[in-house]
């Protein structure tokens, strides 16, 4: 079992193309099974030898055939919806949308019935009475002020 | 005179010129006899030593498809040169 599950990751390995601990799995299997050493040894030996062949000799109109190829393979181009959008978005994000949202409802709609309008001419009003009360408060202690109450003469 | 001054590792008979330039051409032989999928991505890999991610973009499938794809490609490779593998070879000629 460990043996065919390294032979099928000793390609990626060869490449680099593992993470860390499959890495350190099949180090450790190759340093124990001769049978999968050989079998990379193999592969090594053949990455060197096809490198080395297909960079001396070329290989004559691949990449004109493969854009061909990749021009005439159909492209399934999906249509993104806006929850894909959604969904692709990090928890930040989806929090920092949704609060956003709720704050502008909250502004536009709760929050001016909560607190009373200010009405210009309201504020006329009691503006005027607050003034005609003081003017009430001060207006007799000003003669109250002038009578010498001390008695001399 | 000349010979004897080269060190004994870069000196190649003309038995193994021969023989490289065989398996040379079995190499070769044996990349393209390989399907149109697996030879592609064989061939950008060993050339132009792209990623896994890279060739998956450029094929347009999963990283897993283009690794199995590698393995494929390889394991045939290997199968159909098994004999040619096992030695070591000086100076491969094509």
């Amino acid at each position: 079992m460990r043996c065919e599950w390294v032979s099928e990751n000793l390609s990626a390995y060869l490449d680099g193309e593992v993470n860390f601990f499959i890495r350190l799995i099949i180090k450790r299997h190759l340093k124990k099974c001769h049978q999968c050493a050989r079998r990379f040894n193999q592969l090594q030996r053949l990455d060197r030898l096809s490198k080395l062949i297909l960079i001396k000799r070329g290989t004559p109109d691949f990449y004109e055939r493969l854009q061909e190829r990749l021009v005439l393979k159909p492209v399934k181009k999906k249509n993104p919806r806006h929850w894909d959008v959604w969904l692709t978005l990090p928890y930040p994000g989806k929090i920092a949308i949704a609060l956003g949202l709720i704050l502008l409802i909250f502004f536009s709609f709760i929050y001016p019935r909560l607190t009373p309008t200010l009405s210009i001419n309201q504020f006329e009003e009691d503006y005027l009475r607050s003034r005609e009360f003081v003017l009430w408060v001060e207006e007799p202690s000003l003669p109250l002020t002038l009578i010498d109450t001390s008695g001399g003469s | 005179m000349l010979l004897n001054t080269l060190p004994e590792e870069s000196v190649v008979s003309p038995m193994q010129l021969l023989e490289n330039k065989e398996l040379g051409q079995k190499i070769r032989l044996a990349i393209d006899s390989l399907s149109d999928g697996l030879k592609e991505i064989f061939i950008l890999r060993e050339i132009e030593d792209l990623s896994y991610k890279d060739l998956a973009e450029i094929f347009k499938c999963p990283e897993g498809t283009i690794k199995s794809r590698l393995f494929r490609a390889r394991e045939e490779l290997r199968k159909k040169l098994l004999p040619y593998l096992n030695y070591n070879f000086k100076g491969v000629e094509t």
